[in-house]
This record gives C-alpha cells, structure tokens and sequence, in this order.
C-alpha cells in the first residue's frame, strides 16, 4: 500500500502550497508534487474594465511584485496604442524595474534563504529562521534590510508609493524624474553596493560546503527562456525572447515577445490551481503528460544562463566567473544556484541604476506618448524577478477587456518544482523515514525558485486545505478538509 | 458603498534614506506611525487601510504628529520606520475576518516572543521583534482592526464594514487615550 506525505504549509514563500510525496510498497518515492491550492480568477475579474485601468489593476494582484506588473500592463497597453513610448519613459520603467529586482532578490537572498545558507539545511529548528540569523549574523540581517528598502525607495521616489505606484501608465509614465529626486538616488548607491558585496562574501564562504544541496537541489536538464537584449545580453525589461538547452545550443533566438504562444504551450493538472507552461516545440503529441518533456525554467538561473554577456563591467565579471560552474559553453543546471544568479542580477541592476541616474536624459520632461486604441491585441513582456512575465489583452473599439492571460513566473516554473522535489526526495528520504532537516530541505528546493503563488494563481483569497491519502488503486485511505 | 481611491492609498511619509542613524526633524511628544495594510481590490480586506485614512486627519487637527505608510502587507523593512526614536506610538491598522465581531477593535501589541515563520510578509508582532532585535528599539504598538465579511476581488466594502467606517470618531478618541498615556523608554 502507498503512503503519502504531506508536507502543509510551504514556508517562508509567498501564498500557500502543500507537497505530497508518494512513496511505493517498498517505501521509496515513486512521485513527488507541488500543489497550490488558492484558487485562480483575477483575468476573468479584468474583463469588462479598461485597459487603461490594468496597470493599477494588476498590481494588486499581490503586495510582493507589483511594479512586475506594472511594466507588462503598460507595454500591453502601448502595443494596444501602437506607440513608440518617449526614450526617457523607457529609462524611466528600466530604473523602477531594476529597483524592484534589487528589493526582491534582497529578501529572498538574505531574509527567506539566508538561515539555510548561513546556520545550516539541518540545523536547530528551533534557531534556524530570522531570528537566529540576527542574532548570529546580525549585520547580514540588517544588510538585507538595507538593501531591499534601497529598491522600495527608488521605486517610492519615482512612484510615489512603493506597493501600488500608478505611476506607469500605457504610453510611458505620469511624471518626470527631477535633479533632486535623481540625486537622492545616487546618494544610497554606495550603501546598496555594500550590500551586495557582502552578500557574495557569504555565498561564497558557504558554497563549498554545499556540494550535496547543488547535486540534489533541482539539478536536472531542461530548457532555459528569458528575454535577452537584441544583441545576446542580460534583459529584464524588453528585448526578444530567448530559449536554451541544457546542453547549452539555443534553440529559439529573437522571437518578439508578442509570438510567446509559438513557442509557450500552458497545461493543467487536476491537483494543482497553478498552470504547467511548456516549451511547445519539445513536444510531440503522444500522451497526457508529454508536456513535461517541454519542462523549462525562468528566472534569475534562466536569464544569467541565456545571456552571452552582461553590459555592465561588475556584473559581466561575476557572469564569466558563474560560468566556471559549469565550463564548456553549458548552462548551470542545479537550480541551488538561483541564489548565486540572483547575486549578479542585484549587481546588474544596482550598476543599471547606477548607470540611468548618471545619464542628463533621465531627467528629460517628455515622458509619454499619447494615444487612442489602435490595435485590438496588445502583448506585454518584461522580466520580473521571479522570471519572464506575460500579459495579453485583447479589446473591443473603446478599449474595454474582451479577455485576458497573465502567464506568471512561478507558473512557468512549476514543471521544475515538480522536478526539483523529486530529486530531494529521492536523495534524502530513505525507506519513508522523513526528518526535520528533510522537510527544510524540500522546502528550501521550493524557495530556491521563490515562487509567488499570489501572483501566479491570482489568488482570490486562501482556499481551505483539503488533504488526501491515496492507496495504489486510487482508493481514498483518508481525507482532512479545514 | 464605500469607494476607496487609488491615489488614497499612498504613502503619506517621506521615506527613510539614511537609515540607522536617522534624526528627526519634526520630533513631537505625539509623534505617531500608522502602518495600515491589506488589499483594496479585496473588498473588506482594505478596510484597515481607509479607517488610517480617516483617523488621521482627526489626529491632526489636534495637534498629533502622524505618520501614514500604507502598504499591502507587512515587510521585513518597516522595521526600520518603527525603530523611529522619535516616534511615541506605532499603531497598526488592519482587517480583522472575524464574522462574530460587532465593533472596531484597539488592542496592545507586544513584540513576538519566538521566531517569525517568514514568508514575504509578517505580522505586526513579528515586526517588533525585528525593530527591538535590529535596531533595539520597540516603541509601544496597538493593533486596530475592522470587522471584515467579504474578501472577495473588487473595490468597496460590504455594508456592515462601510457602517463601521462610516463615523471614526470615537476610534480616534481610544487611539489618543492609549497612545497618550505611554510613557517611552
């Protein structure tokens, strides 16, 4: 008879998720999965509204990356316009965009993943968390906070509130930036700086130590899809969309983000709200679950793996050092290196600011371009911290929403969460005896994507638990509804 | 029925930049930080955020210092605003999905005793025990919450949350008794 194991609640990730690890007569795991259990519905709660209204709409789909949304809703709304938005406007989105990068890599690194890393995967349940990272490493924790009220503070001053700014609009943004606001910015830099060299300081002092959790931490092929700038380089605003393989041969280059669906396919499963994107074309229509074969993953691992280069000198370094990991022109595939990933992309995005704040233009007043609905399909694309983010609208004369999909980085991640914990159930849980320190360990696996399941189930408030023990024939042994 | 705003929902304080070292420029004996929090394309669920709204400027013409961050939830850097020297008093605004309660609630907070289970949000509790630990300040804090029946997404309250909101005034009456009479350390 097969046992199940529930793991319920996922810690420290945002929204609510349950595991199930499902182990065979023999006590070994035969299946592994990730199950969201918040219920989908905000693209259907748009239609109906103005498309004018989605930026704002949209990010309040959750608190954690708003301005995420932000970018995708506007650039929809300018394909809808069909307009070219004014070049300080573009720079103007890039810099709230890298701010929001810098914030969210920040806690994830320092404040969700900084216990594991720094007091050990199976250390004192009991001290393995926040506090026990402060009083252990108490700069580090204050360092993380630094850094990530950095990011909400850029995104404040351009926005004027740091959660929802409504500040991006569909043609550019409402309002310049001005002399003092920009100086305000140069003046944290060096502080935020700091902080991401400490940050490679400790991660570099705990890799070594590490080699287990690299192997086993969703260290798997598969493919590879972010948007990298028309040249090859690190993107997270605009660009085209790029797809690699784990043997490193890029397999779709330069397709317009308003092509994702010929090379994205979307599929469900009956136990999970979250949707299961594939890369179409590893497909071949021979069973339910082919699309797995199509198993791809976004994000900061994704993005640094695509890119030939990083157009900035700090970060173009760290990028050529992250590729020692895995020499010969391949990808790095365990995806315990999300955290090493994440790292560079703070150092890009804090050398990209760096960069906007010092350029005369940035200051410029033509800020957007005006315009009526001139196109009934708008799709937009940017990069969110979490991986690439799709948001397609379509509309009626007077811009009214006739139907809309958000296709959501965690989503896009989900076949590899999947994967990743299978592969720590399959190295750490030995005839279904599960430790602590193992249940850490899988959620760790998860966290290592910082998945956001607000965002990618569009969360219409929590949904109540439902657990499920299965025999081998489907036979329900038990059943626990709260 | 209540319609909240967008551009109600703002944050109403510069924000900090130099951080730990912080000064003051407008230290007052009723120098209080409202953090109000929830989502207000969930119906009830941004009550908390809209009664701060409407507390404060009563506060105000009384002479009370007050500041506003509203936010969607709470995050790990708010601690940095609540270890404000300056400040006398935190309150927290917030939501409360209790179908039984017939009032607005004012309750003292006390910083968590064990660790937060983090995610990327926090409870005000939890947020103490950040500013005490980080920072080692931990002003006195009250919780303020609103009876909410209906989470559901889109704007505007139910009606019984819009009557509770409807007149604010004797909740600004308790936030000046509790807050008034703490002393700081």
């Amino acid at each position: 008879m097969t046992r199940t194991i529930t793991i319920d609640p996922v810690t420290r990730i945002e929204g609510h998720a349950k595991i199930t690890i499902h182990l065979d007569d023999g006590g070994q795991v035969a299946d592994a999965r990730f199950h969201v259990t918040e219920f989908r519905g905000f693209e259907k709660f748009c239609e109906g509204r103005s498309f004018w209204e989605m930026p704002g709409i949209t990010a309040r789909i959750c608190g954690i990356c708003p301005v995420s949304h932000l970018m995708a809703s506007a650039k929809a709304g300018d394909a809808l316009l069909a307009v070219r938005i004014p070049p300080t406007a573009a720079k103007l989105r890039r810099l709230m965009n890298w701010a929001q990068i810098v914030q969210s890599h920040a806690l994830s690194f320092f404040h969700l993943s900084g216990p594991d890393l720094l007091l050990g995967m199976e250390s004192d349940p009991v001290k393995r968390n926040i506090m026990g990272l402060i009083d252990a490493y108490p700069d580090v924790a204050r360092t993380g906070i630094r850094l990530r009220k950095f990011g909400q503070d850029v995104i404040r001053l351009l926005g004027g509130k740091s959660i929802h700014p409504a500040w991006t609009v569909p043609g550019g943004v409402r309002e310049p930036l001005s002399d003092k606001t920009r100086q305000e910015i140069e003046v944290m830099l060096p502080g935020a700086f700091d902080g991401v060299d400490l940050a490679f300081r400790l991660l570099q002092d705990v890799l070594p130590s590490m080699s287990q959790e690299i192997a086993s931490y969703g260290d798997f092929p598969s493919y590879f899809l972010g948007l990298v700038t028309p040249k090859g380089g690190l993107e997270h605003y605009d660009g085209v969309l790029r797809v690699m393989d784990s043997d490193g041969r890029i397999v779709e280059d330069g397709i317009a983000p308003e092509d994702y669906r010929t090379i994205i396919g979307e599929a469900v499963e009956p136990w999970s709200y979250l949707k299961f994107p594939y890369y179409k074309k590893a497909v071949s229509p021979d069973g339910a679950t082919a699309y797995r074969q199509g198993m791809y993953r976004v994000g900061p691992l994704a993005r640094v793996n695509i890119a030939s280069f990083a157009d900035t000198p700090k970060a173009n370094a760290e990028l050529a050092a992250f590729r020692t990991l895995n020499p010969n022109g391949k990808p790095v595939t365990s995806s315990f290196h999300y955290h090493y990933a994440r790292l560079i992309e703070i150092l890009f995005g804090l050398e990209k600011i760096a960069e906007l704040v010092a350029d005369p233009a940035i200051t410029d007043n033509h800020v957007r371009s005006r315009a009526e609905v001139n196109q009934r399909v708008g799709v937009g694309v940017s990069e969110a911290p979490r991986g690439t983010l799709f948001h397609e609208y379509h509309v009626d004369d007077n811009g009214i929403l006739q139907k809309v999909n958000l296709i959501i980085a965690t989503g896009q991640n989900n076949l590899a969460m999947n994967r990743t914990v299978r592969q720590i159930a399959d190295n750490y849980i030995q005839n279904g005896h599960l430790s602590e320190g193992i249940l850490n360990r899988i959620e760790h696996g998860i966290r290592t994507f910082d998945p956001c399941l607000s965002c990618s189930t569009h969360a219409v408030g929590q949904m109540p638990l439902h657990v499920q023990v299965l025999s081998s024939d489907g036979q329900i042994l038990d059943e626990a509804i709260k | 029925m209540t319609v909240i705003q967008r551009d109600t929902c703002s944050v109403l304080r510069e924000p900090i930049t130099q951080h730990e070292s912080r000064i003051t420029n407008h230290e007052s004996p009723n120098h209080l930080l409202f953090i109000a929090y929830g989502n207000t394309l969930r119906r009830d669920d941004g009550a908390g955020l809209a009664l701060a709204e409407k507390v404060r400027p009563l506060l105000c013409k009384q002479g009370w210092l007050v500041d506003l961050i509203a936010v969607q939830q709470l995050t790990p850097e708010l601690a940095l605003e609540i270890a404000d020297p300056a400040l006398q008093a935190v309150c927290f605004f917030d939501t409360a999905a209790e179908p039984h309660s017939t009032a607005i609630q004012l309750q003292p907070v006390d910083a968590q005793q064990s660790a937060p289970v983090l995610g990327h949000h926090l409870i005000p509790s939890a947020l103490l025990l950040y500013a005490r630990r980080l920072y080692g300040v931990c002003p006195p804090a009250w919780l303020v919450t609103v009876p909410g029946y209906d989470f559901d997404l889109g704007e505007g309250f139910s009606a019984k949350t819009a009557a509770y909101l409807a007149d604010v005034t004797a909740v600004a009456q308790q936030v000046v008794r509790a807050t008034g009479q703490v002393d700081r350390d």
